[in-house]
């Protein structure tokens, strides 16, 4: 069995249980809409306050 | 260590090396995904404390002083982790893929390899070749201290302990990953400790008022560019932790277990590194840390730390180098395949060597440098998160990123996303355009909204309109592709 085979081998496996049974996962969920806001709320606000410290 | 020992350690370097090359790039089960929040946090606090942040700081107060500082930090690396994130991080995440092989979905896999092969080869060359000045101007110091010597911080001396030090690093390197990583379990702790005994060096010899009132070091007679060119700086700096970001995130249990890490560690690292280079920069009036590490700590003291510095930088540098040259095997489509790995690392290793003989130039240009790393990589960003979040909705299909030929549905126009690649270069252009970093001239607005924050949108809007010209509109790209994990959409 040549390494190529081997490595195609293993990917059809990793493909075929990861659309399978790990399909599911929450390892796999989307960002939700929340936690996205929430995170660019974060990130924006870190940035404004710190420049109204300077400005004030 | 007899020849069949030698000959098995060696063979399973290239195991190793071969192996995460190769089964690296494949997908991830659940059962190797193995970081939580907690895990994936000290990773990256870790990374995020290393030696080149003393620098950043101490960067920055050529500009500034220690509050305006402060503030271009934590705005500048705010908005700068913030999108190198949404770049990199969360894609990643999601499919459980080595970064460079998700990014197929955005530039296509020939597209890849060239944003590999320029802008991430050129950064992390620059990055190496900077760790390797560091550690000789650290051990020049630690000579003319310990020895009386009196080599100069950019003479000959500090070349040649700067290529002592990119040997070590190809020492370490070819190791494989077992050794950097083994390291680095001591390194890390190290610079905390480092971190927190010269910030109580610093205040015992000076006040809290001293360095509120200590003057920039070498600012421009404009405040407001002053502070804003603090800012962008501060988000190329953000920035620079793109080309790595992703692939270890893919190792993270859940999205939030790779979201909230990857920008909260690497910002809490960063700020309390650069708030101590900050510091010594304002106060001893030197940003370089192999400066002012000896008068502040004492020629012995001051000595041991620059001495685990010095050695810091050589991990750092195997670090970062390790996954560039990885990205680089990946990403070459076989053709690097037969080169050895200590050959390979070898050759990655070649131009950061040659930008040792030009010491002064490396130290004197390193804002330069960040901010033009920033100027690409920004806009590679606002490409990447345009794509994932705007036109596929967070939809990629797992089993096309590694289709290939005709029945490959991303495979855009040769394996190019032209979009894509149009829209980095027109948006680099437009923000070296708002402020350039080499000749100094910037447009009146950058003083108000940076280059990086139009630079984003420029980027988004230019692929959005090119990309549905080209790609979308014509049922091409792979965009009506199903999610491969769809079913997680309905809770």
């Amino acid at each position: 069995m040549s390494n190529t085979t081997g490595i195609d081998e293993e990917l059809e496996q990793r493909l075929t249980r990861l659309e399978g049974e790990e399909q599911a996962d929450a390892a796999h969920a989307p960002l939700s809409a929340a936690a996205l806001g929430s995170f660019l709320l974060v990130a924006i606000g870190i940035a404004v306050v710190s420049w109204a410290v300077v400005l004030v | 260590m007899n020849a069949s020992s030698r000959n098995g350690s060696r063979q399973d370097i290239e195991q190793a090396v071969a192996s995460e090359a190769t089964y690296g790039s494949l997908p991830l089960l659940k059962h190797e995904r193995v970081w939580g929040s907690a895990d994936f946090s000290w990773v990256t606090i870790s990374l995020a404390i290393a030696t080149w942040a003393f620098l950043t700081g101490g960067s920055t107060v050529l500009l500034v002083g220690f509050t305006e500082g402060i503030s271009a930090m934590l705005i500048g690396n705010s908005v700068g982790l913030a999108v190198m994130v949404l770049g990199s991080v969360v894609l990643s995440q999601r499919l459980g893929v080595e970064q460079y092989r998700a990014l197929k979905s955005v530039f296509g896999v020939v597209g890849v390899g060239i944003v590999v092969f320029t802008v991430v080869l050129l950064v992390e060359m620059g990055w190496t070749s900077l760790l390797g000045v560091m550690f000789g101007r650290a051990f020049t110091e630690i000579s003319n201290q310990a020895f009386g010597s009196n080599f100069a911080p950019y003479g000959p001396i500090v070349t040649v302990f700067a290529l002592a030090a990119i040997l070590l690093g190809w020492f370490v390197l070819s190791r494989g990953p077992v050794t950097i990583s083994k390291l680095n379990r001591y390194v890390a702790p190290g610079l905390i400790v480092i971190v927190v005994l010269m910030m109580v060096l610093l205040m015992s010899q000076h006040s809290w008022s001293d360095l509120i009132e200590a003057s920039p070091v070498a600012p421009f007679e404009n405040d407001q560019l002053n502070f804003m060119m603090a800012v962008e700086f501060n988000i190329g700096a953000g920035l620079s932790w793109w080309p790595v970001m992703g692939t270890l995130a893919r190792l993270t249990r859940k999205p939030k277990a790779a979201l909230w890490p990857a920008y909260g560690g690497i910002f809490l690292g960063t700020v309390v590194a650069q708030i101590v280079g900050m510091a010594a920069g304002l106060l001893l009036g030197e940003a370089d840390p192999t400066a002012w590490m000896v008068p502040l700590g004492g020629p012995i003291l001051g000595a041991l730390t620059l001495l685990f510095v010095g050695f810091a930088n050589v991990t750092s540098m195997a670090s970062i180098a390790y996954s560039t040259v990885l990205a680089v095997k990946q990403s070459s489509g076989g053709v690097l395949d037969r080169l050895r790995w200590p050959m390979l690392c070898a050759a990655f290793l070649v131009l950061p060597a040659i930008l040792c003989f030009f010491p002064a130039f490396m130290y004197e240009q390193f804002m330069t440098f960040v901010v033009v790393s920033g100027a690409f990589i920004t806009p590679i960003c606002g490409v990447i998160i345009a794509d994932y979040f705007i036109v596929r909705r967070q939809r990629v299909n797992l089993r096309a990123l590694y289709a290939s030929g005709s029945e490959d549905p991303m495979r855009f126009t040769g394996g190019v996303n032209i979009a894509a690649l149009a829209a980095v270069v027109v948006s680099a252009i437009f923000y070296l355009w708002i402020y350039n970093p080499i000749t100094l001239e910037t447009q009146p607005f950058f003083e108000y909204a940076t280059a990086s924050i139009p630079t984003i949108a420029t980027g988004m809007v230019t692929y959005l309109g090119l990309n549905y010209f080209l790609y979308v509109r014509h049922g091409l790209g792979g965009y009506r592709e199903p999610d491969t994990f769809a079913i997680n959409r309905k809770k």
